[in-house]
């Protein structure tokens, strides 16, 4: 007996020692969680991306490479493998940056595209239409002559499709030198376009607002009408740079919707500068973030911003929690993007700039909100470089995916992080 | 008739006192000048001329002096096994036996040469040994054995290298018998391996070496082809082994295209890391090996190859893309070179060079071994 408990506890050892690990039983961890670099020769910058209801993702990012500017698309899956890559733009002495991808109701993409034609020229807006196999489908330049027969540089920020009452289109708003008060610097403009990327002649539209530097974020469709967000100093206000929305009839005039015509949004008592506006598709909310500009620098400025309330700022969803505090971290922090999450409240990136003494390093920092707006947790990405994200997005399981452009040895390269729902690179 | 019987008395004294006087003196003399040619050639002709008693007396100085060599010893010890078997003292034959058996643990009694009587005794004993020693120095290459690929420069090719070190170390052996033994081994080992992603982007390459040093616990069961010179034998085991350290160090080199060639820059950021957190601290392995090994002296001296396989991911999964702190978790070498870890096994293939030493342990047997080879040998001698 004692003999076959000794040969038994031997095989056992023995069996257990010699257990050999595999493919099945250690698992592809870094499918659910990874950083990766997508690119070319030269410098990349990734600049935005589109999750899709098919576990396919869409990066954009722009690419210098021999002194060509152009633009990229990556298509991905959600283990960051790549299913098709295509480089778009004319190259040479063209400059084409590309600032924003959206899915069309259709299908398909559509980019907006800030082109400079000739060396040292102004900025003109381009669209290029494509499909779901990066086949380009359609484009359209505006020149510098759209707003008026006159020479003058065009920022776009952002592309909107939208459907209204069976008509698809797409809104274009940015910034324009060719403003319309004397002494001012830049005005919004806004461009609606139909499917065919025609212009609608009547659409083109300078809303005029009256602050020196005025720039169009972004327009969204409503039920009546449009909701332009951007940019503006209004001297009523002190010259201070704040959040604003302003509503817009379907024809594209400014218009006062209700009691709330053109109204400021943030309040934080110091410069604010929008970044990004993205819609809430669960409960129609706008997630408008951007930042808070003082003497002791610059601080994340984020407002949930709900569609039912109006437009007041104390009814914000976050009010009171605006400022967002990400911990206290350290330098200047700039909020890039933000996304609601399925698990609850909203997903912010933002930019830390740090002042090393002799280098200045960006880290990415990550950080979970609930809906008042305060932070549950906040975590960083970076190693003394320069590493910038540019857009975020949760995944149906909770993961988050942040792109942005990360810096590998003495280059740029587009960057791709995907960490679980607590923002680690853990399962 | 009485005087008669009265003189043969004196005479007989006289005799013994003679004699004793003679080993007294012989005695005293080997105590004094204990040449051992002469007391062996001395012991000779009194075995042969059947005076066993005073065998011992005139052996034991020069055993005592320790001033016989080896080979002699062994001849002395011989004359007192057959002297006391003789003499019919066995305990003092076994005695002798085995002081014989450790004047040369490898002495082996042949029918042809040693009386048939010593040649029984003899599979009674046994100096084969219970536990050897070893020592060894090695060279060795590491070869990791990928799981699963982990890439985070997409579309990059990646390719191990192999690079040679070195590892030292000894152990136990414990003999079964001759042919099968357990090793039990205890190793310090230096352990190297690069890796080269080329296409990086179409230009950049990158180019990381790991350092590392472990304990490495080795166990084989061996069986050796025990022959006459070199014995080949062939073996198998399982390792445990503990990872003391690990390093890597990077090279990236970025290449940025002009649209001349004379346009294009080089610039290339190296740096170093302890990996240390991102690796298993212990390991386990499953290996085989064949060498020879060669009598020297007592002892042995062997040369062999081993293969080791890997049988776990080393690499943590937990840690493969972050830092230990969980605040600012990046990686950096997964940011700044752009590498991560492949989930992958360690393999070792080592060229070994070592030294065996045995523990001879003359002892007496619970169980004779058998006679049967003694007696056919002593028929056939009997037949011819």
């Amino acid at each position: 007996m004692n003999k076959l408990l000794k040969i038994s506890f031997i095989l056992f050892a023995v069996i257990n020692l010699s257990n050999c690990e595999t493919e099945k039983s250690v698992g592809p961890d870094f499918k659910d969680y990874f950083v990766k670099y997508y690119g070319d020769a030269g410098n990349q910058q990734g600049v935005d991306m589109v999750v899709n209801d098919d576990a396919t993702i869409f990066l954009l990012g722009n690419t210098d490479r021999n002194n060509e500017q152009r633009f990229f698309v990556t298509k991905i899956d959600t283990t960051g493998k790549i299913l098709l890559k295509k480089t778009f733009g004319q190259g040479g002495s063209i400059v084409e940056s590309a600032i924003d991808i959206e899915p069309t109701v259709d299908g398909n993409y559509i980019i907006a595209i800030q082109r400079i034609a000739t060396p040292g020229g102004d900025r003109d807006t381009k669209l290029l239409l494509i499909s779901e196999d990066l086949i380009g489908l359609d484009s359209i330049i505006f020149d510098n002559n759209v707003i008026a027969n006159s020479q003058g540089d065009e920022a776009v920020s952002s592309v909107t499709p939208y459907q209204i009452n069976g008509e698809i289109g797409f809104l274009v708003t940015g910034s324009t030198t060719l403003v319309s008060t004397t002494g001012d610097l830049t005005d919004p403009f806004t461009y609606k376009v139909n499917q065919s990327l025609s212009l609608d002649p009547f659409w083109v539209n300078n809303p005029g607002n009256n602050g020196t530097l005025d720039q169009g974020v972004k327009i969204v469709p409503r039920q009546a009408g449009f909701l332009l967000f951007l940019n503006t100093n209004p001297e009523s206000n002190a010259s201070r740079t704040g959040f604003h929305l302003q509503p817009i009839e379907s024809d594209g005039d400014a218009t006062t919707e209700g009691s709330v015509g053109f109204a400021r949004i943030s309040e934080s008592g110091d410069q604010e500068f929008l970044q990004q506006v993205v819609s809430n598709p669960d409960n129609g909310d706008y997630l408008l973030v951007g930042n808070r500009v003082n003497d002791g620098g610059t601080q994340v400025y984020f407002v949930a911003m709900t569609n039912s309330l109006g437009f007041v700022p104390a009814q914000h969803r976050n009010a009171g929690n605006q400022t967002v505090a990400l911990n206290n971290l350290e330098g200047s922090i700039s909020g890039v993007s933000v996304a609601p999450s399925k698990q609850t409240g909203y997903l912010l990136v933002a930019n830390q700039e740090l002042n090393l003494g002799n280098i200045m390093t960006t880290n990415i920092v990550l950080a979970r909100l609930r809906f008042s707006g305060e932070v549950v947790w906040t975590t960083q990405f970076g190693v003394d470089d320069s590493y910038k994200a540019a857009k975020i997005e949760e995944l149906p399981n909770g993961k988050i995916l942040i792109v942005g452009t990360g810096t590998l040895g003495n280059q740029e390269k587009m960057m791709l992080l995907k960490v679980n729902s607590d923002g680690q690179f853990l399962k | 008739m009485r005087w008669l019987i009265d003189r043969r008395l004196l005479a007989k004294r006289w005799l013994t006192i003679s004699m004793c006087f003679m080993l007294l003196l012989t005695t005293a003399f080997a105590q004094d000048k204990c040449d051992p040619e002469s007391t062996l050639a001395l012991a000779t002709d009194e075995f042969n001329a059947g005076h066993f008693y005073g065998l011992e007396a005139i052996l034991k100085p020069c055993i005592s002096n320790k001033t016989f060599t080896k080979e002699q010893l062994v001849r002395a010890y011989q004359l007192l096994t057959q002297t006391y078997l003789i003499l019919e003292n066995p305990a003092a034959a076994e005695e002798s036996y085995l002081n014989l058996l450790s004047a040369n643990p490898e002495y082996v009694s042949n029918p042809e040469r040693d009386p048939i009587d010593v040649v029984y005794l003899s599979k009674k004993f046994t100096a084969t040994p219970i536990f050897s020693w070893f020592a060894h120095a090695s060279g060795n290459i590491t070869l990791p054995r990928v799981i699963e690929d982990n890439e985070i420069n997409v579309g990059s090719r990646q390719q191990y290298t192999i690079k040679p070190r070195w590892s030292a170390g000894g152990g136990v052996i414990w003999n079964y018998n001759d042919k099968l033994t357990a090793e039990l081994g205890l190793d310090f080992s230096s352990n190297t391996f690069g890796y080269y992603e080329d296409e990086i982007f179409i230009d950049d390459n990158l180019t990381m070496t790991e350092n590392q040093l472990s304990l490495q616990m080795p166990f084989s069961i061996k069986y050796t082809h025990v022959r006459q010179g070199l014995s080949p034998y062939g073996y198998a085991g399982i390792s445990g082994s503990l990872l003391l350290s690990s390093n890597q160090s990077f090279l990236l080199v970025d290449r940025t295209p002009g649209a001349t060639a004379s346009e294009g820059l080089e610039q290339s950021s190296e740096f170093e890391l302890n990996n240390r957190f991102r690796r298993d601290a212990i390991n386990r392995a499953a290996h085989i090996g064949a060498g020879f090994r060669w009598k020297y002296k007592l002892d042995y001296l062997f040369v062999d190859l081993r293969y080791s396989f890997g049988l776990n991911n080393i690499v943590r999964n937990d840690n493969s893309v972050r830092d230990v702190n969980d605040i600012f978790p990046s990686s950096v070498s997964a940011f700044k070179a752009g590498y991560i870890d492949d989930y992958f096994r360690l393999d070792q293939a080592m060229i070994t060079i070592g030294y065996i030493k045995p523990i001879y342990k003359p002892r007496k047997l619970k169980r004779a071994r058998t006679t049967r080879g003694v007696l056919k040998d002593v028929k056939s001698k009997s037949n011819e």
